[in-house]
């Protein structure tokens, strides 16, 4: 693996590239699990609030 | 020439920044910031990694007499063009000095390669800038072309014989740490703020703004590491550059310690605040002053008789097809960033608002 690497090192960019957009990638996943949280949190105040209305 | 090139380099970074600044930090992008973005980092990615690397004929020449001998691509303008039965001999000047107007010196520098005959070979035209693998045969003194890589190709990145394709790694490495000097300054102008008018709002921007800009150091560093393994042997080398990367990652990590270690909100954005605006002062020292200061294995060192490789005086530093590419990506980077982070603030201000309501 290190060898090819070594002698296509066109790929050693293409790897770099793919790091990148790896890690943008892994903060859309975190922010997307964040949301999902949040609307939870908002859905279950909202039937509260109903609790209290009635 | 170079003058050209700084103004580039000042559109690319503060246009993103002034655009953003406009449009609100906070708000939700607009169109033209998600089209935009995506042109910026398309473009950049396939600029970065189609162009051909192209050396000149004296680099083909060196290297083929070296024992562990590996191909060159040779960049030349096809100036005369003759069919043999089984060979085809073209007259070669290297592409570098085609714009030189002098036509005996032109005449002196041509290059003879041979091939042999074959489908591509024919399609070749007069003024034709092909960019192909040469072997030099010493017995002749003439080229043989191996393999045509391209043929009148946009873009050409420079050979440098111990990086090879390596260095269009360049585009996708130093960006990042640029975007993150950015990120830690939108902090520093927002604890500033914060502290003068004691907007909540303003304390959410700043860790916002820390945050994401962790994440492009970590990644930049990530990414020097994995070309640090095959340049210089080592994923760490406790290079200047390294080590104090290393420290500003430390130095930012302890701001989110210091946040989560306080309960009162006031305290907490407060003193968060004042720690963003003393960090901040360390960060051009870190980054821009003491790599120059010490020796390094990165480009820019002590002794290294350059300012670095893309902020240079020396215009033949970096060839300016690649520092243009380069500057793209600062600007695909910081479009990316500033998403990241009124997508951040905004999921925080909810957070708050959520709290506000249960409390």
């Amino acid at each position: 693996m290190y060898n090819f690497l070594n002698d296509n090192s066109i790929y050693v960019v293409l790897l770099v590239a793919l790091i990148n957009w790896i890690g943008l990638f892994i903060y859309l996943v975190k922010t997307e699990s964040k949301l999902n949280k949040l609307e939870k949190q908002i859905s279950s105040m909202k039937t509260n609030n109903k609790g209290r209305n009635e | 020439m170079v003058a050209l090139r700084y103004v580039l380099m000042l559109i690319c970074i503060v246009l993103p920044i002034v655009l953003a600044f406009i449009h609100g930090i906070s708000s939700p992008r607009k169109k033209y910031w998600v089209v935009t973005t995506f042109i910026l980092v398309t473009s950049v990615i396939i600029l970065t990694i189609l162009p051909p690397i192209s050396g000149n004929f004296s680099d083909a020449r060196r290297l083929s007499k070296t024992q562990d001998f590996k191909d060159v691509d040779v960049s030349f303008i096809v100036s005369e063009i003759i069919f043999d039965d089984n060979n085809v001999l073209i007259t070669a000047i290297p592409s570098e000095i085609f714009h030189f107007s002098d036509k005996k010196k032109l005449e002196k520098n041509t290059y003879s390669v041979i091939a042999e005959n074959s489908e591509s070979i024919k399609s070749l035209k007069l003024n034709d800038k092909v960019v192909s693998t040469l072997n030099y045969i010493d017995s002749t003194n003439q080229y043989l072309l191996k393999k045509i890589v391209s043929i009148n190709p946009i873009l050409e990145y420079p050979f440098i014989e111990a990086l090879q394709h390596r260095i269009k790694n360049l585009n996708l490495h130093v960006p990042l740490h640029w975007t993150s000097f950015i990120a830690y300054l939108v902090s520093l102008i927002f604890s500033i703020r914060y502290l003068k008018h004691d907007k909540l709002e303003d304390d959410i921007v700043a860790s916002s703004a820390i945050k994401i800009g962790l994440i492009f150091t970590i990644l930049g560093t990530i990414t020097g590491m994995v070309w640090a393994k095959f340049n210089w042997g080592a994923y760490w080398n406790w290079d200047p550059r390294q080590t104090t990367i290393l420290v500003i990652m430390l130095i930012y990590l302890a701001y989110f310690g210091l946040r989560n270690s306080l309960d009162s909100f006031e305290k907490k954005a407060k003193l968060s605040a004042v720690y963003s605006i003393i960090s901040f002062i360390t960060v051009p020292v870190l980054m821009f002053i003491i790599p120059r200061l010490l020796p390094s294995l990165h480009p820019g060192g002590k002794d290294d008789g350059t300012t670095g490789p893309v902020i240079s005086t020396q215009a033949d530093m970096v060839d300016s097809s690649l520092a243009f590419i380069f500057y793209l990506s600062i600007a695909a980077f910081l479009f990316i960033y500033f998403w990241y982070l009124s997508i951040d603030i905004r999921e925080k201000t909810i957070e708050n608002k959520i709290r506000e309501q249960n409390v």
